[in-house]
């Protein structure tokens, strides 16, 4: 290198060390405002999210991904059970996402029943991809100052939480709408409790049919599924795994829905499948294929009220 | 290994660095040492594949240039038969083999070959066997020595910015650079940076987040409404876009850091104003490709016969098709492309619209006409099968009722049209108010708040689950 380069390198470095200073305090000054939004307005799901871990109250949870959010209604749980109720569901999540936030709020609150609403694939490797994402996107913001999530991100996402530890604003990646906006549009009402009623039905042409032929379950999941049922059991906590209804062709049972029931069975822990019960296979009580309406979630979430009072009546000592 | 990954970071400031230390004797060296590594990061022992299609083309080369008559042609002719067996092998075996059974079931036969299985396709092949193909092509019709050492010609094949996915250089082009001694220069070295930190913004803040619903809207098709395929449809044009522009502005950045000018492969095609001109704007390095060294020597054979002339466009589309994938929606997406300037020019020549209408209606009207058309091939491109195909177009032209899928959750989808948005604003400022900079501008303040808003936007909302370059796969 000749003298004229070294000094042009120089000067790139120099022009280098300013960019990143500047970086470093915008990303500083804004995660700072991002944290507080996060912490003082938290909306929708994360408002669902901070619920669960930082002040959980009630006496029943509800867990499981968008089937679970739109078909658990838990204000009808509260008024034929006298218990009070919190659907702490997650569009896109699965188990990972669930034992990761049933182990925080555990430290903090015991719940006399946890329902757990399953989806058909819900040990597959997709689904423990896309829950990974969500889950990173909530427990991020923590890492910080929680070591027990800073450990999840550890075993989970490790390259995220290299990037959250070094930028701040890195944390609040994919929330900054939601935090911009969350203030004046609350889509959790207040009243629901984390349920989130969809309304009319868009179910157009034939039934779509439901294949997993390549599907293969995820070891870390499974053994995720079997963490959650073995927590619940040792603390004496009720547990009801359920597959809410479905409107499409019927399938007998999936790889994961197997590996679940035998889970189940070893821990002595019920089933109970909704997922294609005549009485809610009927269009109107559907918004889509996969998700109930507000009619079709007040009908389950009645019945399953009811079939829970019966099992607890029965269980009485 | 992928840009888009902090292994990358490491090697690329790695090999930069050494690259200005070393003297200008050893960089070839250095260079090569380290595009074998980072084609091995993918799968190691496709490293042979790669270092066949190089011995046997560096000694074409030489033998070409050698001969003359009809030995000189049948030396290319091996050339071109070496290079095209291993594209056909990996690439193509399957799925001529699954329709050869397809068409002996019908006749209610069995096919005896079994599918070839255990073999992944080489990555980057299709663009690595092009660049090589120029290179013997070039040298026979007599636009390049026939370069005598190895380790150059090795690079010009191999020269990591370029070598998954392309631009498909020309032998004119690069041979020549890489016995020019590089010196460090400030202001080509930012300037080489800048071009990467937009091809970063492009991937991974555009491609990537729409990447999202483009996935979900895509792979469940039978769960969607019209206006949802619609815009879809159109978040797929803009993705494909940026992914692959993408990757060509961190090729094109990091070769020019170290002082390698790539030719540009993208002239943002969307303010073309018609068909052909996109064409003239998307993916330069294969569409000269396939102009230079398939449409022309038809087009010399056709003798200006225009049906001919026409037909040989069709046909080069069609091939181009095949090249991206051995798949009908490709030969489909190939046809339609094909077709469509094929029309346009019919329309041009017999409506002759410009008596008409001004040219800035032309310009207008041509440019919302030609995103209508790229886009709908562009479905062609990114539906999973022809049965999907067909489904998708009847829900869009038939606006198949149902709500707006907006992503999960909905918040999402202001994501969408806010780069989207982005992209627009930014290609339209530079195609038509080129005097509208940022990370060019003249002004310090200005051009640091460029830096730092494309940074802190990267940070943001960027993806970073490390998805592959779309153009990888070909």
């Amino acid at each position: 290198m000749t003298k004229e380069e070294t000094k042009q390198v120089g000067r790139l470095f120099k022009k280098l060390f300013i960019l990143l200073v500047l970086l470093f305090v915008f990303d500083r000054i804004i995660g700072t405002f991002l944290e507080n939004a996060y912490k003082t307005a938290p909306q929708g799901d994360i408002k669902t999210f901070t619920h669960s871990i930082t002040n959980p109250s009630e006496d029943i949870f509800i867990y499981g991904s968008s089937r679970a959010v739109h078909a658990y209604d838990p204000a009808i749980f509260t008024d034929s059970l006298g218990l009070s109720c919190f659907n702490c569901g997650r569009e896109n999540s699965n188990i990972l996402y669930h034992t990761a936030i049933l182990k925080e709020m555990l430290k903090k609150h015991t719940p006399e029943i946890v329902v757990l609403d399953i989806s058909a694939k819900e040990l597959t490797w997709r689904a423990a991809e896309n829950s990974k994402l969500v889950l990173a996107s909530m427990i991020l913001p923590y890492v910080r100052n929680d070591t027990s999530f800073k450990n999840i991100a550890e075993h989970l996402f490790p390259d995220e939480l290299r990037k959250a530890e070094v930028s701040k604003i890195y944390a609040y990646n994919s929330l900054v709408l939601s935090l911009a906006v969350g203030k004046r549009k609350i889509k959790h009402d207040k009243n629901l409790n984390g349920y989130v009623p969809l309304h009319g039905n868009k179910i157009q042409g034939k039934l779509p049919s439901f294949t997993d032929e390549n599907d293969k379950t995820d070891i870390l999941t499974t053994q995720n599924f079997e963490e959650f049922v073995r927590t619940l059991k040792e603390k004496n906590i009720r547990l009801y795994v359920i597959q809410s209804p479905l409107l499409v062709q019927h399938f007998k049972s999936t790889i994961s829905l197997d590996t679940i029931k035998s889970i189940l069975n070893r821990y002595n822990e019920p089933f109970w499948d909704y997922g294609f019960d005549t009485a809610f296979a009927k269009k109107q009580y559907f918004y889509d294929n996969l998700h109930l309406n507000t009619t079709g979630a007040t009908l389950f979430s009645a019945k399953l009220v009811s079939d829970i009072k019966a099992d607890v009546k029965k269980n009485q000592p | 290994m992928l840009f888009n990954s902090l292994e990358f970071v490491g090697f690329f400031l790695i090999v930069t660095s050494l690259f200005f230390i070393l003297p200008h004797k050893y960089r070839w060296l250095l260079l090569l040492l380290s595009s074998c590594y980072f084609y091995m990061a993918f799968i190691p022992i496709y490293i042979l594949v790669l270092a066949f299609t190089i011995v046997v083309d560096y000694f074409a080369g030489i033998l070409i240039e050698k001969s003359a008559g009809a030995k000189r042609k049948w030396f290319l002719r091996m050339s071109i038969v070496a290079n095209i067996s291993i594209l056909s092998f990996f690439k193509y075996f399957n799925f001529f083999n699954d329709n050869i059974s397809f068409l002996l079931k019908l006749f209610h036969f069995t096919n005896p070959v079994s599918n070839l299985s255990g073999f992944a396709l080489p990555i980057g092949l299709s663009f690595h066997t092009f660049q090589a193909m120029s290179y013997t092509i070039e040298v026979y019709h007599g636009n390049q020595k026939a370069e005598r050492k190895f380790g150059i010609y090795a690079l010009y094949v191999m020269f990591y910015p370029q070598l998954v996915a392309g631009p498909i250089e020309r032998p004119q082009n690069m041979i020549h650079q890489f016995y020019e001694p590089k010196k460090f220069e400030y202001n080509r070295v930012v300037a080489g940076l800048k071009i990467i930190l937009w091809g970063f913004f492009k991937k991974l803040v555009i491609a990537d987040r729409l990447s999202i619903y483009v996935n979900a809207v895509f792979n469940n098709p039978s769960h969607h409404s019209g206006k949802t395929f619609f815009i879809a449809t159109f978040f797929f044009w803009l993705q494909i876009y940026c992914d692959f522009s993408g990757y060509s502005d961190i090729a094109i950045g990091t070769a020019k850091v170290m002082g390698y000018n790539l030719m540009e492969n993208f002239h943002r095609p969307m303010f073309g104003g018609s068909i052909t001109n996109f064409w003239n704007r998307w993916h330069l390095s294969l569409y000269s490709w396939f102009r230079d060294y398939v449409f022309t020597p038809l087009a010399k054979t056709a003798r200006r016969n225009r049906t001919k002339l026409l037909a040989y466009v069709v046909i080069v589309f069609l091939l181009s098709g095949l090249w991206h994938g051995a798949n009908w929606t490709y030969v489909m997406w190939g046809g339609f492309t094909g077709l469509s300037i094929v029309a346009e020019r019919i329309y041009r020549d017999k409506v002759k619209p410009q008596k008409y209408i001004s040219r800035l209606w032309m310009k207008i009207l041509g440019t919302i006409i030609t995103f209508f058309i790229t886009g709908t091939a562009g479905m062609f491109f990114r539906a999973n099968s022809v049965k999907d195909i067909f489904h998708i177009s009847k829900s869009i032209i038939t606006m198949k009722p149902g709500a707006l899928f907006k992503g999960s959750p909905p918040i999402n989808f202001y994501y969408y049209l806010l780069v989207a948005l982005t992209l627009l604003s930014v290609e339209f400022c530079q195609e038509y108010l080129p005097q509208v900079k940022l990370l060019n501008s003249k002004h310090l303040v200005l051009r640091y708040t460029g830096y730092v808003l494309i940074l802190m936007i990267i940070l943001m909302i960027g993806v970073f689950n490390g998805s592959q370059f779309i153009y990888f796969q070909f």
